[in-house]
């Protein structure tokens, strides 16, 4: 069976996934085909899984 | 009705098609099985004439070839013969019946033909048809048939029935029906042998072969398989026009027809119930397509698969068009039978299946009329239903469309199938009224009110908590009780205002040292009181603690110590880390005195982390989880509401600090003014330390991984640990059978299971296990304030039943990962079912709901495993491995290969033309930077890693490692003994003296098993802490005591094999060699408290004089064992001449006026067969030493060979010295003159006697011969074996368990 997590990596170029932020800061990925849940916002994307992965991690520090 | 020799199936009879003969396989398996019945049930409505019916039936039957057969098996395989029909009331096979006088007619009716349908077909006899029809009411009747599948299919079904009906409207009309329309069976068979003899049948087999060169799994909504039932499950519902019609519009705008509308949804609906994206549905085809077959009622119809991707990015429209096109490539394929396509792909082998469900639509119009009366048709049965059929009908008659869900009821119980056939219908309303091009992701197949089950009422925890800290509560309880025990550990106990004291000041220490909220402090002590009292004085100065297990490797704790960058590091000797960056605090010798002991002032709030706990990391890098107070102090506080403790209590911590089960040892008991018990370190491992500890120390409350929950059940003294008030669980799966040991061992005591992943704060769900339960231990419900959601790819929720990944949300979640803010936004993101803004943590588990709001764990869904409750990423092994100089390639898997025995295994592919790296050198350096837990048990080098068709890593092809052994012989029979039980353990053929059990792939729950085994083997007193210290058989040996070394201690005259017990002893007389040793093998099957010794002959270490007549010989004996046992009754056991010893020892004994309670012979027969032999020389003697280790002399001719293949062959004989082994063969010559000159004299009793029954040369002797020498009866058992494999495995293991039973009657 294959697993089709919505948070799996993909080593893709297509721009499948987004950057979300809340109101404390905090960040999440988001598959960019599902609603982005109430009280979060895009920040970064529709992008590359990779791309997210780096604005996220980028974002924190 | 007789066979007819005429017609299209002539006197040879027909062959059957290939769509028959897989329905002829199956029914020959089963002949008695109604599977294949297929029926329907047709409702007339208006006036009918019975006999018009019943005629315009006969003449249509009569036209119907294909149906007029029976089947018998011949030589040449089955074959069709014709059979001739009956008219109407001459043995017609139909029923006729008015129940218009019955109360309720239609119920009648449909029980008789319920009790039709159970009834099977004899394929031989024929005829394989049968109708009936009855009236149920002035202007209804129903009529039923019943055909076997092989004769016909449901398009054939719909071709008879408009027959029958034009043909009675004709008769009632007074004219003629006109010609049949039918073509004939012939037609059938050649169409089928042209096909397969054909270009188009090997062009179709290239087709499906390469659709499915990679045999793909195919998911099921059973998520099993089962061999087909005889009956099936039915869920019917009918789809209103309303609904059609919304369904017929959607597929006019993809450009689709109906039926295919329904085939994607199915295909959505398997893909989200199975969490996978590849689904393969099957499609019943009717199979006839330009072919003669149109006009033909038989069986023609095929099976052919439909395999689809369904991915939650695509539309709705773009499903549909796969479906469009995979059903046109299949209709150029259709021909090709469902049975050959399997065989191609190698899958009835593998009993594997070939599709999931079946989705069958049939539009076979039905609009019919009986001479005006109109009728509606309803199917009874389809035939065989291996897993789940999606039958949906239309039937032409403007009445919607009936969709009936079967299910193999092995698989699928009537509320699953209802559930299925209830959800299925709901997304297809909600698809229906759906744009067609937007993400599958908006469709859930949890209907409305299983959401709000799933999400609202199972998640309904939320409970208000007072903002504190982890360490609050144990401040204000030491305030409460200064003076209640808090701490014991050992001989020390501290109360909480020592303990508190204690902290305190060294809390003002690390205060100096710049520690304060939001600070980290590294703690590197082991298990001890210092311990606590250093992650006190951590919370208290308002840091966060580290935990860091001095066991682990320095580089490890080195790497996490430079990721976290802490304050400090606290540790009790100097020298334990390297040091690092941060400045070391050595407590050992730290002077505290100017430090007030009262609590230190810090700005600690709920939202500052209480504690960063590191977890493997798949990435190579260990990952440190951030824990907030408000996360850990919800967690207590919902522990303490659950399971309340009071002053009285007390906690063992035994956990490592590294391992969260850990926080809640540590701080609950000081939170609830209870005693915390601080078990030794290394304690955790050892179940007699921890029986005996939780009895001493009046141990309340205490927490195993599962894994060591089996260990310690298997520890005698467990069971007297009836102190105990509650027993926690977590860290792996808990098994039902651990849980129903647990009721047993120790009844009464409650047990529970909790669940949660470090990321949020210890545990998230708890179950309470109860006595009598059966089935998978569930996880449970959520912990206050905490939601759990199971959802699907598209991260809808799951309903009950259906697995998916573990969401869990709360107060509980972690901060983050320290300094990983990448990481932390992969694992916790946004919360769709929360309130706005909040997190959720994406566990990686496999769970499903179950009906009444628990949650079971089911696996997982990426590479994380644990092992023995430790969290492992396999690829943080593989990162490491990979990193070895010449290594280009590493996989990481946890193997079972033998059940309950799970180990860690590595494999690596090398560069070429370096040279292959060394799996120990491996083994080596993973150990340099991993924990011993994560250190694969063995590491193989491969030329390359195995693959599947489509090109991924075959995980599954892996070999299994094999383990090397040594092969140092042993030399005592203990050494003899433990290396066979250790082989016995492992599932290994031999072991070696010096083979380390742990290097071979033991692991605590096989050692639990050893230790027992050992135990009972030599009644020693063992401990799995004892093997820990000695794993290997010569260590272990040594250890115990009785064989130090040398193997002459086990020469002597006595050999004492098992000692100690209680019972009457066992006395074991040496066969012809001389040597007891060979009885060692009894041990692991008698009683563990049945004391058993050897008798061996003189002259095995020191030269002395051998006994001159076999009288003095037994005499001699005879005063032996009365040093042990000074009085009978006497149980004697012998095999070979041993067993005449036995013999003659009895009878001396019972001259004596001593009783004898057992004589038991393997084997031995009296001197008189014995007496005209030539008495053996140096050549038959050597064959004897040969035999009495096990062997069968083939080409050692000299006592130098012997010697080599004993020592070849690891047996324990191999030890003995030149001089033993020449007394050995002395001493076998001896023993044989002394036989021949022995005359017996009789023993007063009866005999237990093995035979080694297989044929041997020897063809004279026989039991028999006893028969003066014995008063009593001779119980013969026999063994089927040689003489010389009497005294091994298995055949050992027989003689014991009737020696066992037989020692348990005189035990009464």
């Amino acid at each position: 069976m294959t697993p089709t997590a919505p948070f799996d990596p993909t080593e893709s170029a297509a721009a499948t996934h987004l950057v979300l932020a809340d109101g404390h800061g905090d960040r999440s990925l988001w598959p960019g085909h599902i609603a982005v849940p109430a009280g979060w916002h895009t920040v970064h994307g529709p992008a590359s899984y990779a791309a997210c992965l780096a604005h996220a991690e980028a974002a924190g520090n | 009705m007789t066979a007819a020799p005429a017609g299209t199936a002539t006197a040879g009879g027909a062959p059957l098609t290939a769509a028959q003969s897989g329905m002829w396989y199956a029914q020959a398996l089963d002949p008695d099985s109604p599977a294949q019945n297929t029926a329907e049930c047709v409702e007339i409505h208006g006036t009918l004439d019975p006999a018009r019916f019943a005629e315009a039936l006969h003449r249509t039957v009569g036209e119907t070839d294909a149906l007029r057969v029976r089947i018998e098996d011949t030589p040449a395989g089955p074959r069709q013969f014709a059979l001739e029909i009956e008219p109407s009331g001459h043995g017609f096979p139909m029923h006729a019946a008015d129940l218009r006088d019955q109360g309720d007619p239609d119920a009648v009716a449909r029980a008789w033909m319920r009790d039709d349908l159970a009834d099977p077909f004899d394929l031989a006899t024929g005829p394989l048809f049968r109708h009936a029809l009855f009236r149920v009411g002035e202007r209804r009747w129903l009529w039923y048939q019943r055909v076997h599948h092989i004769v016909l299919d449901g398009f054939g079904y719909a071709l008879v029935a408009r027959r029958v009906a034009e043909v009675y409207s004709a008769l009632a009309a007074g004219e003629e029906a006109g010609p049949s329309p039918f073509g004939r069976l012939a037609e059938l068979v050649a169409e089928d042998a042209a096909y397969r003899a054909g270009e188009a049948y090997e062009k179709d087999r290239a087709h499906w072969s390469d659709t499915f060169a990679d045999r793909p799994d195919v998911p099921t909504l059973a998520g099993r398989g089962a061999l087909p039932s005889r009956t099936f499950l039915r869920r019917t519902s009918t789809l209103g026009t309303d609904v059609r019609d919304r369904i017929e519009t959607l597929a006019g705008a993809v450009r689709a027809t109906w039926p295919e509308v329904l085939i994607a949804t199915q295909a959505l609906y398997v893909a989200r119930a199975t969490g996978s994206a590849e689904v393969v549905l099957g499609l019943p085809m009717m199979g006839r397509l330009g072919s003669a077959a149109l006009r033909i009622p038989g069986m023609v119809m095929n099976v052919l698969p439909l395999r689809l991707t369904v991915t939650p990015q695509a539309t709705f429209a773009e499903l549909t068009r796969q479906v469009v096109l995979g059903i046109r490539a299949a209709r150029r394929h259709q021909r090709y039978r469902y049975e050959d396509i399997r065989r191609d792909l190698g899958l009835l082998g593998e009993r594997r299946a070939l599709t999931g469900p079946l989705v069958n639509v049939m539009p076979f119009d039905y609009a019919l009329d009986f001479a005006g009366a109109p009728c509606t048709a309803h199917n009874l049965s389809a035939g065989p239903v291996d897993d789940l059929t999606v039958n949906i009908y239309d039937r032409g008659d403007g009445g919607g469309l009936r969709i009936d869900h079967d299910g193999n009821p092995a698989l699928y119980t009537a509320r699953e199938l209802a559930a299925h056939q209830d959800r299925f219908l709901d997304l297809l309303d909600r698809i229906a009224a759906a744009d067609p091009h937007a993400p599958l992701a908006v469709h859930g197949i949890a209907t409305a009110a299983e959401r709000h089950l799933v999400l609202t009422e199972f998640n309904d925890t939320a409970r208000a908590v007072p903002a504190t800290t982890l360490i609050g509560p144990v401040e204000a309880q030491a305030i409460r009780t200064p003076d209640a025990p808090a701490l014991v550990h050992g001989d020390l106990t501290l109360s909480y205002a020592q303990l508190t004291g204690r902290a305190n000041r060294l809390a003002r220490h690390l205060a100096t040292l710049g520690v304060r909220p939001g600070a980290v402090v590294a703690v590197a002590l082991p298990r001890s009181a210092d311990l606590v009292i250093a992650l006190l004085a951590v919370l208290k100065a308002g840091g966060a603690y580290l935990p860091l297990d001095p066991d682990h490797p320095a580089d490890r704790l080195v790497g996490m110590v430079e990721d976290a960058a802490p304050v400090c590091v606290l540790t009790d000797v100097a020298g334990r880390l390297p040091e690092t960056g941060p400045p070391t605090v050595v407590l050992d010798g730290l002077d505290l005195s100017a430090h007030l002991d009262i609590t230190p002032p810090r700005a600690l709030t709920p939202r500052h982390p209480a504690y960063v706990i590191y977890t493997s990391g798949s990435t190579g890098r260990p990952k440190g989880v951030v824990v907030p107070h408000a996360a850990i102090d919800n967690r207590l506080r919902w522990m303490q509401a659950a399971y309340p403790l009071t002053a009285g209590d007390r906690v063992l911590q035994k956990t490592p600090a590294g391992f969260d089960v850990s926080v809640w040892e540590f701080f609950w008991p000081l939170r609830e003014g209870a005693t915390l018990v601080v078990a030794e370190p290394g304690g955790h491992k050892d179940p007699a330390y921890l029986a005996r500890t939780i009895r001493e120390q009046a141990v309340t409350t205490c927490h195993f991984v599962p894994s060591m929950l089996q260990v310690f059940l298997a520890e005698p003294d467990a069971a007297r640990c009836t102190g105990l008030r509650r027993v926690f669980c977590s860290g792996e799966a808990l098994a039902r059978e651990t849980a129903q040991d647990f009721a047993r061992v120790l009844p009464g005591v409650p047990l529970h299971n909790l669940y949660g992943p470090t990321e949020a704060a210890v545990d998230v769900t708890y179950h309470a296990c109860r006595p009598g339960e059966d089935g998978p231990v569930p996880i449970g419900r959520p912990v206050w304030n905490t939601r759990l959601y199971v959802l699907d790819a598209a991260l809808q929720p799951c309903p009950p039943g259906i697995p998916g990944e573990l969401y869990l949300a709360g107060p509980q979640l972690a901060t983050a990962y320290l300094g990983r803010p990448g990481l932390t936004a992969t694992r916790f993101v946004a919360d769709p079912y929360g309130a706005p803004g909040t997190r959720m943590y994406r566990t990686g588990d496999l769970a499903r709901w179950t009906a009444d709001g628990e949650v079971e764990y089911l696996g997982r869904t990426d590479h994380q495993v644990k092992l023995r409750g430790l969290r492992i990423e396999l690829g943080e092994i593989e990162a490491a491995l990979a990193a070895a100089p010449a290594v280009t390639g590493a996989c990481v898997l946890v193997r079972e290969d033998r059940p309950g025995d799970q180990r860690l295994v590595g494999y690596v592919t090398a560069a070429h033309p370096a040279p292959a790296p060394d799996p120990e050198e491996l083994r080596t350096r993973l150990a340099a930077t991993l924990p011993d837990y994560m250190v694969p048990g063995a590491v193989l080098v491969l030329d390359d890693f195995p693959l599947s068709p489509n090109g991924k890593l075959d995980r599954g092809a892996l070999p299994a490692p094999t383990a090397v052994t040594g092969d140092r012989a042993p030399r005592t029979h203990q050494e003899e003994t433990l290396a066979r039980l250790f082989a016995d353990a492992l599932g290994l053929p031999s072991v070696g003296v010096d083979d380390g059990f742990f290097d071979l792939g033991g692991t605590s729950l096989l050692a639990a098993r050893l230790v027992a085994r050992v135990r009972d083997a030599l009644g020693t007193d063992l401990t799995i802490g004892t093997l820990f210290q000695a794993p290997t058989p010569a260590a272990l040996a040594t250890k115990l005591g009785a064989g130090t070394g040398s193997a002459d201690d086990a020469l002597g005259v006595l050999l004492p094999l098992r000692p100690h017990g209680d019972r009457t002893p066992l006395f074991v007389l040496h066969p012809a060699g001389g040597i007891s040793w060979c009885y060692s093998g009894l041990l692991a099957h008698l009683d563990a408290h049945q004391p058993v010794h050897g008798l061996q002959a003189r002259g095995l270490v020191h030269d002395e004089p051998l006994p001159a007549t076999l009288e003095e010989m037994a005499a001699d004996y005879a005063g032996q064992l009365r040093r042990v046992q000074p009085h009978g009754p006497y149980r004697l056991l012998g095999w070979s001449v041993g067993g005449v010893l036995a013999h003659t020892v009895a009878v001396l004994l019972q001259e004596a006026g001593e009783r004898v309670e057992l004589l038991a012979m393997l084997d031995a027969y009296p001197s008189d067969q014995w007496r005209d032999q030539a008495v053996p020389g140096e050549t038959d003697a050597l064959t004897a030493l040969l035999r009495m280790a096990g062997f069968d002399r083939t080409d050692e001719l000299t006592r130098e060979d012997v010697l080599g293949t004993l020592q070849r062959e690891g047996s324990a004989l191999a030890g003995l010295s030149e001089r033993t082994l020449s007394a050995v063969v002395d001493i076998v010559v001896n023993n044989a003159r002394l036989m021949r000159a022995h005359h017996h004299r009789v023993f007063d009793g009866e005999v237990l006697f093995f035979t080694a029954a297989a044929p041997r040369a020897e063809d004279w002797l026989t039991h028999e011969a006893w028969t003066p020498y014995v008063s009593g009866a001779l119980r013969a058992h026999e063994i089927d074996c040689l003489h010389p494999q009497m005294t091994q495995a298995p055949h050992l293991d027989t003689i014991a368990a009737v020696l066992a039973a037989r020692l348990k009657e005189l035990d009464g």
